[in-house]
């Protein structure tokens, strides 16, 4: 009996087996079709499919999704308020399903509905964080800044932890443009978990290449740090300052930085090397009066001497007495023997004397002693550089041009340096009147019109080439007197052009000759000596070939240097009235405007 | 007021226009600048080039030289005027009367692009306003002569930058500042409030005025009065999807230029429609070296307005592309004039209509002198192409606005 029961039973499973995989089969197809309705957009298609497959499965959350999601595209609220209501009656409890009613009302237009929803869901698990934030990420989906924030807020007070969601409130804020919660949030974050600085750094970043950004920063900053004294807080403020190159004020907080921190010296070492030379010789000096750690005095020094160097640089006048500055330089090597930074710094000693203090003899003992060392190795080609340079400063020509044909035998001297050397090269050959070996030596350069020296070189090239025959002997006189130049020794150049001038009296050379002199006059501060050079050239030459090169040089005197604008502009307008086809039309152009105020 | 009289009434300069032209755009400022002054300017149509025929003043020929821009002194002007106005000769003098007032529709915010009209009128010292949203909706287009649109987006869309820029602080900006614009101008949405705009420039131009506009703000416009009051924006534009109806809903009846288009409803495509030729999307390979168009000739005497849309002094233009680069040929309403197209091609690039008692003109692309211009580029120096072609047909929309409306012929 069992055993025929059992007969009848096993076929009837089986069918049943069979049916229901059949049936899921059918339910797949079916889902997967209504998905590939929604795909191409024919909604009304997938409604029917969704919905019939409901009626077979109404607690499907895959089918209840998909014919939400497609009641939205159509638009269709009413209907899809309705889905969502029958499934919450299942689930009266459920965030998520309370969280996408409330957004469905509020696409609807029932905003009213919506919060009352979004606040009912947020009352009943009052007390768990996570239903703060799903219901602040659908406000945030529909771009409700505003009241995800107050959703993050009142999740903040309920749970009674004041700086709780402050990543996220930071960055809705940001969103916002609200620089100045922004940045309270971000210093809750950094007050919380100080290893969190640098990722601030990047979340403010965000908004402090923008002024108003920048300004509220640092204000919150500013107010905040006055009320905590905290140390991470007055590193961000000193990152602010230096992303508003506010300098001076930043170096204000990196001392009380240092001072806080007891970094020995490394809060302000760091800080002089990101900012400008002037702030940066400050905290040198203040770094080499304050306890440091004892690797960072050479530096510091250095430093102090490199700023001085730098600053003297771009001013007319020497701010830093360079005997002060080399002191500083003699006391690193001496204290550092045999180092990297001692060797750096008599190189430098040996700069300050060739370029600034014209003592060539102690800039090249200084050069030769380097030279011996095993450490200069590295620096060797431009020491040779600048050996050869003093000679020629030094009015040794022959001893120069050894010198940089030794520096070009270096076989790993990079392609710069070795166009510089033979530049160099050609200008001595230049001065020293071989004008072939000098064409020969241009035209190498000449040939690589990438290289920087290029320019020069077919200069110097044309030039030679169009007086050597002609005016060979005043062009030797000429060189000279450019090498003079070069020595800065400008009353014997002023005597041998006044020499061309009177020995080769119908010189085709003589109007590069009143060029020259103007030049002179100018770098003498000679102003009106200098323009009655060029004067003299454009009334003895009217048509020569530098005339446009001398009436813009009156101009920029008048401009720049007698700040007689209203001269200038004539001396300019008449420029462009007599050279518009000239290579310094943009730029006489450009002047004028500049003079006139206009807004270019 | 010495240096304001001319040497005698026989004497003018005349500004070529032609190759010999040092600074062609400068020269269109020195032509603004001369009617600012109130000295005479006489447009010298497809005379070498459209030249400038102007009264002889010493003030004026040092302000060619200062700005770089060739002139010729002529002793007796009146042998060319009469070459020019001679009955078989295709060339014809206009005379322009006041400098137009110029209104730039650019947002307030920054974007990190250019836009090829400022940097004209910038180059060209031309003087303009910028207006936005607030001023159009106030009414104050009217106080203008001429109104240019650039890389704008009329359909809400965001300029349908959301696939590559959606997470770039820009485009966010950008978003949320247009929103708080919308809501401050009583509008529930962006695209609603950006239709609004549209409408407004659309009465400003059947009252009388003259637009001008390139790029995406060609065809986004014209969407955008096909699509008053229905929803083509996608949820990340304004929150809920677009009509399932919209491209049946279209009424191209509303349009300036085009009809019969298909909207580009995928909002990760950077495209607002089939009007585009080629479509942004994929970037289309072509040689920048061989891509031209070419201007179409009119009758100087007969069709004076499109004649002066189109001085050059080439005929044959470098193409440059944009996110509109050029116009589907058979999208473009009947009546309307072309003024420019890739020969042998169905992209126009430059076109001309009239609405009510104003004008417009559309012009494909977005830099003339930058093949593709993309997010973030620095803007062209112009310093570097003062002879631009591409720049001469923006800057004959500003000076065409001036002209002193005469008798027509027909």
């Amino acid at each position: 009996m069992v055993q025929k029961i059992f007969l009848w039973i096993l076929p009837i499973f089986f069918y049943i087996n069979v049916f229901s995989q059949t049936l899921q089969q059918e339910i797949q197809n079916r889902f997967q079709l209504a998905q590939q309705f929604e795909q191409i957009r024919n909604f009304e298609q997938a409604i029917q499919i969704y919905e019939t497959l409901l009626a077979t499965d109404s607690t499907n959350t895959l089918f209840i999704d998909g014919l939400h999601r497609c009641y939205l595209q159509l638009k269709k609220y009413p209907l899809a308020i309705q889905l969502l209501q029958k499934q919450l009656q299942r689930s009266p409890k459920d965030v998520a399903l309370l969280a996408r009613l409330g957004e469905t009302y509020f696409l609807s237009g029932n905003s009213f509905v919506a919060d009352s929803l979004w606040q009912k869901a947020l009352t009943s698990s009052s007390q768990n964080q996570n239903v703060y934030r799903i219901i602040a990420n659908v406000q945030y989906q529909n771009r409700l800044f505003d009241k995800a924030i107050q959703t993050y807020l009142q999740g903040r007070k309920t749970l009674n932890n004041p700086t709780l969601f402050s990543k996220e409130l930071a960055g809705l804020y940001s969103v916002m443009m609200d620089y100045n919660s922004a940045t309270q949030e971000y210093i809750l974050l950094l007050l919380q978990d100080e290893r969190q600085l640098e990722f601030i750094k990047t979340r403010i970043a965000f908004y402090t290449s923008k002024n108003e950004g920048l300004v509220s920063a640092l204000s919150v900053t500013e107010k905040k740090l006055s009320e905590t004294n905290n140390s991470t807080l007055r590193r961000l403020l000193l990152w602010l300052l230096i992303e508003g190159k506010n300098y001076e004020q930043a170096f204000e907080v990196a001392k009380k930085l240092e001072e806080q921190t007891h970094s020995s010296g490394y809060e302000i070492f760091n800080f002089a090397q990101q900012v400008t030379n002037t702030v940066a010789l400050q905290a040198y000096e203040y770094l080499l009066k304050i306890e440091t750690h004892p690797s960072l005095k050479p530096l510091a020094k250095f430093g102090y001497a490199k700023c001085s160097e730098e600053i003297n640089a771009n001013n007319d006048t020497s701010q830093i007495p360079y005997q002060k500055i080399i002191t500083m330089y003699r006391s690193v090597a001496e204290e550092y023997p045999n180092t990297e930074i001692a060797l750096q710094s008599k190189y430098r000693t040996a700069i300050i004397f060739s370029q600034n203090l014209a003592d060539y003899d102690v800039a090249l003992q200084i050069i030769d002693s380097l030279l011996l060392l095993p450490k200069a190795k590295q620096i060797f080609s431009s020491l040779l550089s600048t050996k050869s340079e003093i000679y020629l400063m030094k009015g040794n020509i022959n001893e120069a041009e050894k010198t940089f044909s030794q520096l070009l035998q270096i076989p790993s001297l990079g392609n710069q340096e070795r166009n510089e050397a033979r530049l160099q090269l050609a200008q001595i050959q230049y001065y020293k009147g071989n004008f072939d070996s000098a064409s020969v030596l241009l035209q190498t350069l000449v040939q690589d019109l990438r290289s920087d020296e290029a320019n020069d070189a077919l200069q110097l090239q044309s030039f030679i080439e169009q007086y050597k025959t002609s005016s060979r002997q005043e062009l030797q006189v000429y060189a000279k007197a450019e090498l003079c130049i070069k020595q800065k020794k400008y009353t014997e150049a002023v005597g041998m052009l006044d020499e061309i001038e009177k020995e080769f009296p119908n010189s085709v050379l003589l109007e590069f000759v009143f060029l020259k002199k103007g030049e002179i006059f100018s770098l003498l501060r000679q102003y009106q000596n200098a323009i009655t050079h060029y004067q003299k050239l454009l009334e003895v030459y009217p048509k020569g070939i530098v005339c446009e090169q001398a009436l813009f040089r009156i101009g920029k005197i008048y401009q720049n240097n007698i700040k007689n604008t209203a001269k200038s502009i004539e001396v300019y307008e008449q420029f462009l009235s007599q050279y518009p086809q000239s290579i310094l039309t943009d730029e006489v152009r450009k002047q004028v405007r500049i003079l006139r105020g206009d807004v270019l | 007021m010495l240096a304001l009289t001319p040497l005698t009434a026989q004497q003018k300069l005349l500004i070529p226009m032609d190759a010999k032209q040092t600074n062609h755009l400068k020269a269109y400022g020195i032509a603004y600048w001369a009617l600012e002054k109130n000295i005479e300017v006489d447009w010298m149509l497809n005379y070498r080039g459209g030249s400038f025929l102007v009264n002889n003043i010493p003030l004026l020929a040092n302000e060619c030289r200062i700005r770089g821009v060739l002139y010729e002194e002529l002793a007796d002007y009146t042998k060319i005027l009469s070459e020019v106005n001679a009955e078989n000769s295709n060339t014809e003098s206009v005379r322009l009367e006041k400098p137009p007032k110029i209104a730039v529709y650019v947002p307030k915010n920054f974007k990190p692009w250019d836009d090829a009209v400022t940097l004209a009128l910038e180059y060209a010292e031309i003087p303009y306003t910028k207006i936005w949203d607030d001023e159009v909706l106030q009414g104050k287009l009217s106080e203008y002569d001429w109104l240019h649109l650039h890389h704008e987006d009329f359909t809400g869309q965001y300029g349908k930058f959301y696939a590559s820029q959606h997470n770039t602080q820009w485009y966010n900006e950008q978003q949320l500042t247009y929103e708080r614009k919308a809501k401050e101008l009583g509008f529930k949405k962006v695209s609603e409030e950006k239709n609004a705009v549209a409408q407004a420039i659309k009465t400003y131009v059947a009252n009388g005025g003259f637009m001008f506009a390139m790029c995406s703000a060609t065809d986004s416009y014209d969407i955008a009065l096909a699509a008053e009051g229905i929803d083509i924006c996608d949820v990340m534009f304004d929150g809920d999807p677009p009509d399932a109806n919209a491209q049946q809903k279209l009424d191209f009846t509303k349009t300036f230029a085009f009809q019969n288009f298909t909207l580009e409803t995928n909002p990760f495509r950077y495209e607002y429609s089939d009007i585009d030729n080629p479509q942004s999307e994929p970037v289309p390979i072509r040689d920048p070296s061989t891509d031209y168009f070419t201007l179409f000739d009119f009758s100087a005497k007969y069709d004076p307005v499109p004649t002066m849309l189109i001085q050059n002094h080439v005929n044959i233009v470098k193409g440059f592309m944009g996110q509109t680069t050029a116009f589907k040929k058979n999208l473009i309403k009947p009546g309307i004039i072309i003024l420019g197209e890739r020969e042998e091609s169905d992209e126009v690039k430059y076109l001309h209509g009239n609405y009510g008692r104003g004008t417009f003109t559309f012009y494909g692309g977005h830099d003339p002198e930058d093949y593709q211009h993309a997010v973030g580029d620095p803007p062209t120096d112009l310093n570097l192409h003062k002879n631009s072609p591409g720049y001469r047909l923006i800057l004959n929309n500003i000076l065409f606005p001036a002209a002193k409306k005469k008798q027509q012929k027909t």
